[in-house]
């Protein structure tokens, strides 16, 4: 095989073994978050809470994961 | 849940609230009998019948609303449709809570870097066989 073939599908190797790279690394699992959700203001009004009788807002609990479960008191 | 955090995971630091909709308060008192999570009551100000924060969030009824550290929405846990007494979606809902906490950043994008960090040092030592291969051809 003339040099010159064999170099260009050493550089085509590499360039498809970069390629090949990237395509698996951005089909890890990653975990894309959506969204910032809107802000509010509700009053805590369990008692036995540690803000009980204060506004609460998703933004005082910036910088940790927070749930946020919605249902009917019954 | 919040228990299970608290005491598997304290280092994670992550909240569950409720947000109990307009015009359920009447209950309030014994949804939050022995639970120390706040519970905090919706309003309808507008009174177009539906509970305010509910419908600027979009949410339905028992849905769990996971936020990241940024206030951003990481994803919707239903439980109804998922009830949490099979252990599967105990589980389920456990782990999507401790992934959003352990995940700093895309972990795609880190391999990335970590990848073009590595490669930079192999091509630069490469240059000269490179400039030589271009020539050839």
């Amino acid at each position: 095989m003339p040099t010159s073939t064999k170099n260009r599908t050493k550089i085509w190797s590499l360039t498809g073994a970069f390629v090949v790279f990237l395509a698996l690394s951005a089909g890890c699992p990653v975990a894309f978050s959506g969204p910032v959700m809107p802000d509010f203001l509700l009053e805590d009004v369990n008692a036995t809470s540690s803000t009980f009788g204060q506004p609460v807002s998703p933004r005082d609990y910036l910088q940790q994961v927070s749930g946020w479960y919605f249902g009917h008191a019954t | 849940m919040q228990n299970d955090f608290d005491t598997n995971h304290p280092e994670l630091g992550i909240q569950i609230l409720g947000v109990n909709g307009a015009g359920f308060a009447g209950g309030n008192g014994s949804i939050t009998s022995g639970r120390d999570a706040p519970w905090l009551q919706d309003l309808d100000g507008n009174n177009d019948g539906l509970s305010d924060v509910w419908a600027s969030w979009g949410v339905a009824y028992r849905d769990v609303v996971i936020l990241d550290a940024d206030n951003a929405k990481v994803g919707t846990f239903n439980l109804t449709t998922y009830n949490l007494q099979v252990p599967e979606n105990y589980d389920t809902l456990r782990q999507l809570f401790i992934n959003a906490a352990t995940v700093p950043e895309p972990a795609g994008l880190t391999l990335m870097a970590i990848g073009a960090a590595g490669l930079f040092p192999f091509m630069r030592r490469r240059k000269n066989y490179l400039r030589v291969c271009l020539k050839g051809m």
